[in-house]
């Protein structure tokens, strides 16, 4: 088993197997373009924590098949359901939670990404606007007449 | 160029927020896009959209028509609501009528199908009847009748299903409703 570096954005470098690393299509990209690399990979926006997570989620997730053709259908994007494995590797602080999916962003994992933002519509999922903006901290710059306005405009999408 | 630690959740760029807010349902989005400036500017269009896709657009066009929100409903419209739609057999065309608004009538029979204005003949046709019948027969078009905003939808329904069947009410009081069936309804 073949194996590649990786250079983090602080500079660490991290050995991982070709196979785990390619579940990022930006990796596996590149790797078809260049062919054999044995200088690390610089990966310049994401650090060595985030990475080395990124990386322990492509290793548990290295057998996984291929996203399926329906991939964007409604269904699955409103889907909220996150399999326990992936419940567990996600119960990081706020500050991780988003630098993972960044990270998951930028080196294209989509399924990571899609787990990422599926655990925050999760932390979303039945909670007042201001009980959102406790959770995330989110400043409330209505005046109380738009806070208004804006809920009135929107009664019809109340449960 | 590395990015700033993203320790807060608006600190992620839009295309992802986007893709959050694509898993919230409805009410959860709504309430979502309720917490600040930016999400609502950002997620409204997304919170029609759902509207559409998600409720088949009945109830917000409903709500739209109930609280005679033009320019929801023409935006609702333009996303694709079926003008046509229905619930609990309340048609969006019905809720319009009862709220009495003829700009907003006309917009759903200019998009609605042929269905639709047969509906409106229809509704006319039986509205009118009651009328007439429980004011002794006096043409309830002429009968002056005046308009009394935030009409009950009950009552419609009674009005409809004591059109259709047996009367299981006393009929409403005349003047609960002004239709004007005048030609524009007949093109």
């Amino acid at each position: 088993m073949s194996e590649i570096k990786l250079l983090s954005s602080d500079q660490a470098t991290i050995t991982v197997q070709k196979e785990v690393a390619e579940r990022s299509i930006l990796i596996k990209n590149m790797l078809e373009d260049v062919g054999e690399v044995t200088e690390a990979i610089p990966i310049p926006n994401v650090n060595e924590s985030v990475l080395k997570k990124v990386i322990e989620w492509c290793e548990h997730h290295k057998g996984d098949p291929p996203a399926q053709a329906d991939d964007d259908s409604d269904s699955r994007k409103k889907s909220t359901d996150i399999d326990e494995w992936d419940q567990k590797f996600m119960q990081v602080d706020q500050e991780m939670l988003f630098e993972i999916i960044l990270a998951a962003n930028y080196l294209d994992i989509k399924p990571l990404l899609d787990v990422g933002c599926k655990t925050v519509a999760n932390m979303i999922k039945g909670k007042s606007p201001d009980e959102i903006r406790k959770t995330f901290n989110i400043q409330n710059d209505f005046t109380p007449e738009e806070e208004e306005q804006i809920r009135r405009e929107n009664e019809w999408a109340e449960e | 160029m590395t990015n700033p630690a993203p320790s807060h959740l608006l600190n992620l760029p839009n295309e992802l927020l986007f893709i959050i807010a694509e898993h919230l349902p409805v009410p959860d989005l709504n309430s979502f896009l309720q917490t600040n400036r930016h999400l609502a500017a950002m997620l409204t269009p997304l919170l029609h959209q759902s509207a559409v896709t998600d409720l088949d657009g009945c109830p917000a066009l409903l709500w739209a028509l109930g609280t005679a929100h033009e320019q929801l409903v023409r935006l609702l419209l333009e996303k694709g609501v079926d003008a046509n739609s229905q619930r609990n057999g309340v048609t969006a065309l019905l809720y319009a009528v009862i709220r009495l608004r003829e700009p907003i009538m006309r917009m759903l029979i200019d998009e609605g199908s042929d269905g639709v204005r047969d509906a409106v003949v229809r509704l006319g046709e039986s509205i009118f009847g009651l009328l007439s019948a429980s004011m002794g027969g006096t043409p309830a078009g002429k009968a002056g009748l005046g308009c009394r905003q935030g009409v009950g939808l009950e009552r419609v329904q009674v009005a409809q299903s004591a059109a259709s069947t047996t009367r299981t009410r006393p009929p409403p009081s005349p003047g609960f409703i002004s239709l004007s069936l005048s030609p524009p309804f007949h093109k």
